[in-house]
């Protein structure tokens, strides 16, 4: 390897006969998950804290 | 311990080291042994990689933070689903299609050899001694807790889990995860409920929650941004986004696992099972804590949970001192579960007047026995010398041990067995993983056959199986060495994650950028550690941010301006 800049993208970017699939449906899934969890911790918090 | 329980944890070590060893397909290569031949399912993998970051100290610490702090904890790992999804995004496929072993392996093919092997001594170091602590942290608590001989318990927790991870490989190391993970899983939920049938007749899991939320222990989110204050919405959300991403997308002992997925997919599958399931399981676990804090409402507690401790006080000059604080402390109790039951009382009249009353001296009730085992506290520390002092890790072993029907008891001290195993399998087998790929075949013997870098590898991993008990054993006896292990992962986890998102984020980053940035990186992370108090999860975002800031100036003398890298599109060739 040379002390440069890379000369190309960094090994394993994706490339046009290497594409990777995006699975948006799940990363928003994972998103909402978590929101209504917080949520839930929260509530369950106020609920019993109060 | 009765027999019955006995026979449990030896039948649980002896299924699992056989299901490891009958567990060897594809072990008679090095891609068999290391990623077996990248074939396994999502959902082994998945559990594999909760089983990894699920140590016993993450067991019966979180557990002790449950009862003596309550579930603030849990903010810890707001940062983590959101790590999953940018590492899914990012790093996942950069490294299965560049058909890596190591995360380090990846970070010579994107610079040089310097980076690659100075980050991968950096993982050696810390995880080699890390692995020790591992050990020592359950080996220590069991020890004292059940009186069982240390050196005995650090070979049986050390030395069985390197038997199946040297001669099975990665294979042995994921299905005995999974196994585990059922048997932790299944512990944690007879404890749960063992918990709520234990509390009296006359009380409701309902109402005693509202009793234990009087004191604070169920809240979850503190929304106050304090750099100072670990446990806070945003030092979870933004530091522990960065702590996650460095050890999910950066340790070896987390990439081998989702290396040895069966595609680019099943490897993103297996991090976001841990996006999904990961803060409900801590909140469960911490619950449980609080469970036991409401149990002990009802039950007799000991003033202290470490019965070695204890004893040393009793054979001292201040034996009458603690003597008498324990009188006081029974009075405490006695005056705290009257309190307790007034309030359950209270609430089950629907007086609100009331309720607020009796909770009101409820708290205070708590206040005062809390403070009486805080001057046991600095008594114990006083005549140990021993200022580290805790017993919050005594709490819940004392519990099982103590208040458990037999059997449950077995079951237990299997699960949490199983959980200081799985971890340190997949450590074991990362360690040899990055001695043999980044060190052995990189730097001293580039042309040996694959069953001769088979042979080492099982060596090697022996060799750390080995290191990591003898590590174990000095680590038992030095409760400041554990600390400074710990926070070594901090000082470096921020750092090495700066270094891949020059590696992956901008064409920009040169070899001497990189390398630099790491040690520049370090040393930051150095400087803000010892002359400021802000959380170690903020240390993750300083490491991260210096090592880009100066890896980018370092680079900039031979930049040459290139569009930064997109993520999710194909890029051309």
């Amino acid at each position: 390897m040379s002390d440069s800049p890379s000369s190309v993208r960094a090994p394993g970017a994706p490339t046009a006969a290497n594409p990777t699939r995006p699975i948006t449906p799940i990363y928003v899934a994972v998103l909402l998950v978590e929101a209504v969890v917080l949520a839930a911790l929260w509530s369950f918090s106020r609920y019993f804290g109060a | 311990m009765h027999v019955v329980d006995w026979f449990i944890v030896a039948a649980y070590l002896l299924w699992i080291v056989y299901t490891g060893l009958k567990r060897t397909t594809g072990a008679g290569a090095v891609e068999g042994y290391f990623l077996a031949n990248r074939s396994l399912p999502w959902w082994a993998v998945g559990l594999t990689v909760m089983a990894t970051q699920m140590s016993a100290i993450t067991l019966v610490g979180t557990t002790g933070q449950g009862y003596a702090d309550g579930m603030r904890f849990v903010q810890f790992y707001f940062g983590l689903p959101i790590a999953m999804i940018i590492l899914s995004l990012t790093l996942v496929p950069f490294f299965y299609h560049a058909k890596v072993y190591t995360a380090y392996e990846y970070l010579e093919r994107r610079f040089d050899v310097r980076t690659r092997t100075l980050a991968s001594l950096l993982f050696l170091l810390s995880r080699g001694l890390q692995a020790g602590v591992i050990i020592a942290a359950p080996a220590v608590i069991l020890s004292i807790v059940l009186g069982f001989n240390l050196t005995l318990t650090i070979m049986a927790i050390g030395l069985s889990t390197t038997v199946y991870t040297m001669f099975g490989g990665v294979q042995a190391v994921t299905w005995t995860d999974v196994k585990q993970m059922v048997v932790i899983v299944a512990g944690m939920a007879a404890v749960a409920v063992a918990l709520v049938f234990g509390l009296p007749d006359d009380v409701g899991i309902g109402e005693a929650l509202h009793v234990a939320g009087a004191t604070g222990r169920l809240a979850t989110i503190d929304f106050e941004f304090n750099l100072n204050e670990t446990y806070t919405f945003w030092s979870g959300l933004i530091g522990g986004l960065f702590l996650m991403l460095g050890y999910f997308g950066c340790d070896q002992s987390q990439v081998q696992r989702y290396l040895t997925a069966k595609s680019v997919d099943a490897g993103r599958y297996s991090l976001l099972m841990s996006a999904f399931v990961k803060i409900p399981l801590q909140a469960l676990i911490l619950l449980i804590g609080v469970l036991v804090f409401v149990f002990y409402l009802f039950h007799a507690p000991p003033m202290l949970f470490n019965p070695v401790h204890e004893a040393e006080v009793h054979a001292s000059s201040r034996a009458s001192e603690y003597a008498a604080l324990d009188t006081e402390f029974q009075d405490a109790l006695a005056a705290r579960r009257t309190a307790a039951s007034e309030a359950v009382a209270a609430r089950r009249t629907g007086n609100a007047a009331a309720v607020a009353t009796t909770e009101a001296a409820f708290v205070v009730r708590q206040q005062r026995l809390t403070a009486i085992r805080g001057r046991a506290v600095s008594l114990v520390k006083e005549v140990t010398q021993d200022d580290s002092y805790t017993d919050v890790n005594y709490v819940f072993p004392t519990f099982v041990t103590t208040e458990l029907p037999v059997g449950l008891v077995g079951l237990m001290i299997a699960a949490i067995l199983a959980a200081a195993m799985s971890s340190i399998a997949g450590e074991l087998n990362s360690l040899s993983t990055s001695t043999v790929i980044d060190i052995y075949r990189r730097h001293l013997r580039a042309d040996g056959t694959d069953q001769h870098y088979l042979r080492v590898s099982k060596i090697v991993t022996g060799f750390w199986g080995l290191f990591a008990s003898i590590v174990a054993m000095y680590a038992a006896n030095l409760g400041s060495l554990i600390e400074v292990v710990n926070r070594f992962g901090s000082f470096f986890y921020g750092s090495l994650l700066g270094v891949f998102i020059l590696a992956v984020a901008t064409r920009r980053a040169t070899a001497s950028g990189a390398l630099w940035g790491l040690v520049g990186g370090m040393i930051t992370v150095t400087y803000v550690a010892s002359t400021s108090s802000i959380s170690f999860l903020w240390l993750n975002v300083v490491g991260a941010i210096a090592v880009v800031v100066v890896g980018m100036i370092v680079s900039l003398p031979s930049s040459v301006q290139k569009p930064p890298l997109s993520w999710g599109q194909p890029t051309g060739s």
